[in-house]
Parts: structure tokens; sequence; C-alpha cells
């Protein structure tokens, strides 16, 4: 049996200065399991308390949404193309932000948005940060795709930019979310040092979140099956493809308090799975989409 | 499998009724729906003209409950102000083909849609009321609730989404309605905890009990009372009139509303007072305590 403590409060030195357990004297590799078990028991703590704000009129959600234009987006996939099925998760991932925000007969200004797409450019299709408000007056945006590739390194170089512009506005508020949603590998320089640097922009609730949606019915080794009783993507190794592993580990952790909403909406999502949505099932796409709204709401 | 997810205008059957889905009034290219707790309330409308909500149910929520609750609410439907007691609950033994098409509307319920105007609509918007109207919709709200609690009956989650006022009249209406307490009602899911703006600061136990309304009743009675007055409207802290973290304290919001209901009725400042700082929900005034001063004051 590990008699290893959870703390390093266990550890306590000797007369000798000898490191010890217990009255035993310990060595050095038992001090460092010892003080892992400490700081991984503290991440742990700091992690729960993380992602718990509220989205409110006073604390508003800001969400990125980052949609891959690029020639992969022209691919069929159950005889639409790609960029239809991605229009139609953002469409319906903005209704359900306006029917989080409606209160009576109002659009509460519980988030503000931001909608970009990218090829080898980047177009702002909201025209800078809109609130939920604005958002639900305008028409639903329509993508495009193009015969481009996709610069997804130069993408997150610019939504960097809106983050680091925008993050001060937000410090009371809900940590920051960018959905990147995309159908296919990139032949631009690795983006990850980029997503790394997002991820660790912070706001009092927590760092920035990103998610990636992969329009891709491939990249699990075993498929969804049922989505509903799909579990999510713990592990690189649950993936088939090289880039479907770079999306997981640009991902961050899924948020206690968003798996507890997926499960209250009927999903499986088990704890410790990152934010990664393989597939072409509209469950998991909409499951995708659908989790940026995650955060508690005011009731 | 598909899910209900209507666009503006789609028909829908139930039973043998036909609805049309009622647009947003805020955006018309999405249909009229709102999140709530428990899932989302659509705005139907049905041929002759008529507007019902169907609330459709997140999955954590769909069970027998809402089917044994619809049946004990039933007749309380011809109260003022609990006209969504009358409701018609879609089951897969009642409308089979309906809920083969659309698994996520088992469970799901229709009910008259309420006219007028949420508390929540007057407090986000600051819309200016009349003395008089303020305390026509305290007096009918503190009716319905003290009538409620006469018969041991209780909402249990008070709130600017859950009141709505028609202001012409100030008549009051009640809406979700699936935590209700009372002799027979079964123990919610999920015990409800109250709503921010709303909810006792020390007591944590729940409001699923005869006392759960006090004090949500108590802060949203006393924000109706002063809704006339310029000051209040316009210190209001957001979605609701207090910050959440200062409910229960010493504050300016709470000094501002406390001066005017001590204008309007010293009773009802005392009432207000022994509310705010009451230790737990038991201890709040009833809500006959408030009927009784707030008819004396109007």
């Amino acid at each position: 049996m590990d008699d290893t403590p959870d703390s390093s409060k266990g550890v306590t030195l000797n007369a000798n200065n000898d490191a010890t357990v217990g009255g035993d004297v310990v060595g050095h590799d038992k001090v460092v399991h010892i003080t892992q078990n400490y700081y991984q028991a503290q991440d742990s703590v700091a992690n729960s308390q993380a992602y718990a704000l509220t989205v409110s009129a006073t604390t508003p959600g800001l969400i990125l949404f980052l949609m891959d234009g690029g020639f992969h987006t022209n691919k069929v996939i159950n005889d639409r193309p790609a960029y239809e099925i991605i229009t139609e998760a953002l469409h319906a991932a903005l209704q359900t932000l306006t029917q989080r925000s409606t209160r009576g007969s109002q659009v509460v200004r519980r988030y503000y948005i931001g909608c970009y797409r990218y090829s080898l450019t980047f177009e702002d299709i909201l025209g800078g940060l809109k609130s939920i408000t604005e958002v639900a007056q305008q028409p639903l945006p329509i993508l495009r795709s193009s015969n481009d590739s996709s610069d997804t390194f130069g993408a997150f170089v610019k939504i960097e930019g809106v983050l680091r512009r925008e993050i001060s506005r937000f410090q009371n508020c809900p940590a920051p979310l960018v959905c990147h949603i995309t159908a296919g590998e990139y032949l631009c320089p690795d983006p990850k040092p980029i997503v790394d640097r997002i991820k660790a922009l912070q706001v009092r609730d927590g760092p920035v979140l990103v998610e990636n949606v992969l329009i891709d019915d491939e990249a699990l080794l075993m498929p969804a099956g049922k989505p509903h009783h799909w579990t999510g993507v713990h592990d690189s190794s649950d993936l088939s493809n090289a880039f479907a592993r770079q999306l997981f580990d640009m991902s961050s952790h899924l948020p206690e308090q968003y798996r507890q909403y997926a499960s209250e909406i009927g999903y499986n999502l088990g704890p410790g799975t990152r934010m990664l949505y393989p597939g072409t099932r509209p469950e998991i796409v909409n499951l995708g989409l659908g989790l940026v709204a995650a955060s508690t709401i005011s009731r | 499998m598909p899910f209900f997810n209507p666009n503006p205008d789609d028909l829908v059957v139930i039973g043998t009724q036909e609805y049309r889905v009622v647009p947003h009034p805020a955006t018309s290219s999405i249909a009229y729906g709102q999140e709530s707790r428990r899932g989302i309330v659509y705005c139907l409308k049905s041929i002759s003209g008529q507007r019902y909500a169907l609330k459709q149910f997140k999955a954590a929520f769909r069970s027998q409950h809402i089917l044994t609750i619809s049946k004990l609410l039933q007749p309380l439907q011809t109260w003022n102000g609990l006209q969504v007691a009358s409701r018609l609950v879609i089951t897969r033994d009642s409308m089979p083909e309906l809920v083969t098409r659309y698994p996520d509307l088992e469970y799901a319920v229709l009910m008259p849609w309420v006219e007028g105007n949420t508390w929540f609509d007057s407090i986000y918007t600051k819309t200016p009321l009349a003395t008089s109207t303020c305390m026509q919709m305290a007096s009918s709200l503190t009716s319905l609730l003290s009538r409620l609690e006469a018969h041991s009956l209780a909402h249990t989650d008070i709130s600017s989404g859950n009141v709505l006022f028609e202001h012409a009249s100030g008549q009051s209406a009640l809406v979700g309605l699936e935590s209700f307490y009372g002799p027979g009602f079964p123990e919610p899911l999920q015990v409800p905890f109250g709503t921010d703006g709303y909810r006792h600061p020390k007591d944590n136990n729940g409001q699923w009990n005869s006392a759960g309304d006090r004090f949500a009743a108590a802060v949203l009675t006393s924000e109706c009372l002063t809704w006339y007055d310029e000051e209040i409207r316009s210190s209001r802290y957001g979605e609701h009139f207090f910050d959440t973290h200062e409910i229960g304290k010493l504050c300016h919001r709470y000094n501002l509303m406390h001066a005017i209901l001590q204008k309007l009725n010293s009773s009802l400042a005392g009432l207000f007072e022994l509310a705010w700082f009451s230790g737990n929900l038991q201890e709040t005034p009833t809500l006959k305590a408030w009927h009784d001063v707030v008819l004396a004051t109007i």
C-alpha cells in the first residue's frame, strides 16, 4: 500500500536535516513524488475554482469563432460541402446564445461575439466584437469557401491580437473562449506555439479556453457511435492522424461546469476530456459549437 | 435523430391542433425561444391566433415527474395568476408520432402564453412605472403568494423572470411552476436554490419548502413598491436590482430601498429589514404579513 501523503506537509526535516515521512528518512525521489502530489492537488483545487463565473449583462462572456474557409471545406460529406455544415452549426450556436440571452422580450447583452473566416487571408465577418443583442439583429453570417490553402498559423496570430486588445474589458467575466472550426490539414507553420500563448492569457475566472471542431469522419480511431453515449477525446491515442493529434494538443481541458452542462443536455462527456470535437455527425458538431454557451447563465 | 429546433413560422402539430412557431421579437430570423434552468420555452400561435408556450425540457429533466406535477397543478389553473397550471404534457403514450419524430419533445409541456411583461423586462430596461401601478403590482403579487402560503403551497423560485405583470392593471402571474412545493407534490429532481438577486444569503437548504418564497418575494415586492422612484431605477445593478454579493448586508442599495419603503409605510420598511437580516427562510416574514401591510399602504 502506498503511504505517500497527499501533501508536502507530510515531509519534515529531522535533526540532521534529512527529509522524513512519519519519522522515516526518505530519498530525493520520494520527496519529489510527495511534492508533485501536493502541487497536483493544488492544481486540482485551482481548476475546480476556475470557470465558475456566471454569464450576465454585468459579466458577459467573450466568444471568438474562427472558421477555416480553405479548400478543405469544399470536401463533400454526406452529400454536402463541409462549409455548409460549418455554417449551419454556427447558426445553431448563435441561436443558442440568443435564446440563452433572451429574458422576456429582451436579448440581454450576455455575450460578445467575434466571427472570423480564414484561408490565406483573414476576414472579420462581424466587423469587430458585437454584443449578442447586435448579432441577433443582423442577418446570420454565410460562410464562403475558397480554393486557397489555410494559414491557420496567421489566423491564430490575428486572434491573439484581438484577445490582447480586448481581454482587459473582460477581466471580471467568464474566461473567453476561442472556437476553431476546421475541415483539414494546413501547410503553414505549426500554430501550437501561438495557441499556447493564447491559452496563457488569463482573466480572473481562468485562462482563455481553446476549442477545436474538426469536420472529419475519420479522425477518431473508434467512431463515436451513438453521439449521446460518446465520452469525448481523452488521449491523443484516440485519434487516427497527426493533424487530429495536433488539434488535440492545442485544445483546452473541458472545464467541469461545461461538462455538467453537456450532461444536462444529454451528452456523456467524461471528466478530463479535451475540447476537441471530431466528426461529421450533426450531434457532435452541434455539441462542439453548442458548448461555447456552457458557462452558467444568470437565471 | 432529429432535434426539435424549429424555425420561425414552422408548423407544429400537437395532438389534433396546428400551431406556428412565433419569430423572436428581437430578430425575426430565429424562433422566439428562451432558455430557462430546465429547458427552452418556445412561443407558438394557434390557427385562431391564440399564443401558447411550449416548454421543451433538457435531457436531464425529462421524466415522469413532469407528468405528476402537471396533474397536481391542474386544480390551480383557475386561480388568477396561475393560468400556466393548465398544461398538456406530450408523452410517448399520448402522442407517439410526435415523440418518435422528435424524441427530445418527450415530456414537453404546452400551456397558455402569459401576456404581459416579466419583471425582468422592467428592471433591465429601467422602465418607469406610475406609483399606482407599482402599488397594484405589489398588491396582486402578495395576494397570489399569500394565497398559496395559506394552502401550504410555494412556487419555490420567485424571481424577475418568473413573475409577469400586466402594466395596465397591475395584475401578476407566475410561470416556471415545475418545482412547486405543496402537500403531495414530489420533490423535484434538482431542489431549487433560488435565483441570483433573490436568494437568501444564509439559508443553504434550498427553497423547496413552505417558506421557500418568503425571501425572494420580500425582495421582489420591495422592488415593485419602489420602482416609481427614479433613483431606484437608475441604481439597479444589472439583471436584478441587488448585486448578489450585497444581499443581506448593509449597502447603498439596501439603504435607498429601505428609505423609500419607510416613506411609504414604516411597516413595509420593517418587514424588509426583518427579511434582509433574517437567519433563514423560516425566520423571514410571511407572505400574509406582506400582503396585509401592502393593502394598508395603497
